[in-house]
């Protein structure tokens, strides 16, 4: 058995293996999977639910054309997927452009995203994630939203909180820690 | 670093996240493909990103399915435009010249004729597949008009639907002393959070600055996004706000602020 095929599940195998012959029907499948997931990043990233369905259907089609490129010993289909919809969302954010109406202001800068995922923060109460997701102490939990919603890089990360990078490097770990025990992961 | 080192150094969690400079994204791609127990790790710690994210879905809308699958069905097969095809019969068997040289000069002149007929006809339909592509563009276009008028009277409708249910709290802004004659309005639906704003009254900002409105929760004000259309009577959709006591808009530098600057408070409203 090779490492590959003892770390990846049969499933996410045969969706890769779908994806690159280009089967609509495996394509299918990974939106039924996915989409909602990434659904729920894109919202979080960009202002207004019209610009995230942009961003959504985007995002999906450059999967589908990029499908070549996705190289599993670098990291799972759904972490792949993830960039790609966040570097969507960042540019649809800061490129100020609303397309539907001019009256739907477009808040795209850094302190207003950072802003927003602290009263995202203090606003949720969605879903049953909050039961989950809430017995992570705040500070990890804003630490964890910034780099995996907002697209915080490790220094801006630094930057932002005053902290020095390896500082930054141990809290992550110990914030994805905790959601191993939360999500009971292996 | 051996894989131990680098398992406890939170580069993988980072590498995951996709929150590495350049350098050190390839370093990790590197000793993941010497280290198989650095695979291992990565694999839950994506596992762990994946459940966090699949814990906070959020459905989306089922037309946008139906758009991905009409756009890589478009791009698979390709538009390609068949080129007209010149039948051109030249089949003859060649006879002796001497009975044959009025037969031979007729087929040449239909010959002759049949390329620049054809010649013609090609020119014509390239002129076709132009005027075709303008007016493709056109639709295209007034598609996309069409859909802004769509999504604009969508909007409006959602927002007197919401008016409609009465859950809309109606928030009267008055100005304070900095602009006694201001006035604005929001319209807070505490049902699902959404927040609108009515301008009636507000000065013009100043190059570089912006109107910010805020949310007062327990006495710390909440991000409601930024604006600076300040045309009579138009409604701005705004952030979400779960809890607020009261509204309050101030003059903010471009951007906007992370706290809001109260010496250019302009006006508020408690609900």
């Amino acid at each position: 058995m090779t490492i590959t095929e003892k770390n990846i599940d049969t499933s996410e195998l045969e969706l890769i293996a779908g994806l690159r012959s280009y089967d609509q029907k495996v394509f299918s499948k990974i939106y039924d999977l996915y989409s909602a997931a990434l659904y729920g990043i894109i919202l979080r990233i960009v202002d207004s639910s019209a610009v995230a369905d942009d961003v959504l259907q985007e995002t999906f089609i450059k999967v589908w054309k990029n499908a070549g490129k996705y190289d599993e010993s670098k990291g799972r289909l759904f972490t792949w997927m993830v960039n790609i919809a966040r570097n969507s969302a960042i540019d649809n954010t800061r490129s100020k452009e609303v397309k539907h109406t001019s009256k739907i202001q477009n808040t795209s800068d850094d302190v207003s995203i950072m802003q927003e995922s602290h009263s995202y923060i203090v606003n949720t109460d969605t879903l049953d994630m909050s039961q989950h997701v809430n017995k992570l102490p705040p500070e990890q939990q804003k630490l964890i939203e910034l780099i995996y919603f907002n697209g915080y890089t490790q220094q801006e990360v630094s930057d932002e909180f005053g902290i020095p990078l390896g500082t930054v490097k141990t809290r992550v770990r110990n914030a994805i820690l905790e959601l191993k025990k939360i999500f009971k992961v292996n | 670093m051996n894989s131990q080192e680098i398992i406890e150094s939170g580069l993988l969690e980072l590498y995951a996240l996709n929150a590495l400079g350049e350098k050190e994204k390839a370093d990790i791609e590197k000793a993941l493909s010497q280290y198989p127990a650095l695979q291992n790790e990565l694999r839950s710690i994506e596992l762990t990103l994946e459940k966090y994210a699949l814990s906070r879905e959020v459905a989306a809308p089922e037309h946008i399915k139906m758009n991905i699958f009409e756009e890589i069905n478009k791009t698979a097969s390709g538009k390609e435009i068949k080129s007209p095809q010149t039948h051109i019969n030249n089949t003859f068997k060649p006879e002796p010249y001497a009975r044959m040289k009025y037969f031979y000069a007729a087929i040449a002149v239909l010959l002759l004729t049949n390329i620049f007929s054809n010649l013609f006809l090609l020119d014509k339909i390239n002129k076709k597949d132009e005027e075709l592509i303008t007016l493709q563009k056109n639709f295209e276009v007034m598609t996309e008009d069409f859909d802004k008028v769509k999504q604009n009277i969508a909007f409006k409708d959602n927002f007197i639907e919401q008016l409609a249910t009465g859950e809309v709290v109606k928030v009267e802004m008055k100005g304070v002393e900095l602009s006694p004659d201001s006035k604005t309005l929001v319209y807070w639906n505490k049902n699902n959070n959404e927040v609108f704003l009515k301008v009636q009254n507000l000065p013009e900002p100043p190059s570089g600055k912006v109107y910010q409105l805020w949310a007062i929760a327990d006495g710390t004000p909440v991000d409601a996004g930024i604006f600076n259309n300040i045309e009579k009577d138009s409604l701005l959709k705004m952030k979400d706000i779960r809890n607020a006591q009261a509204f309050a808009i101030t003059l903010e530098p471009e951007g906007g602020s992370i706290n809001p600057t109260l010496e250019q408070m302009y006006v508020i409203g408690n609900i």
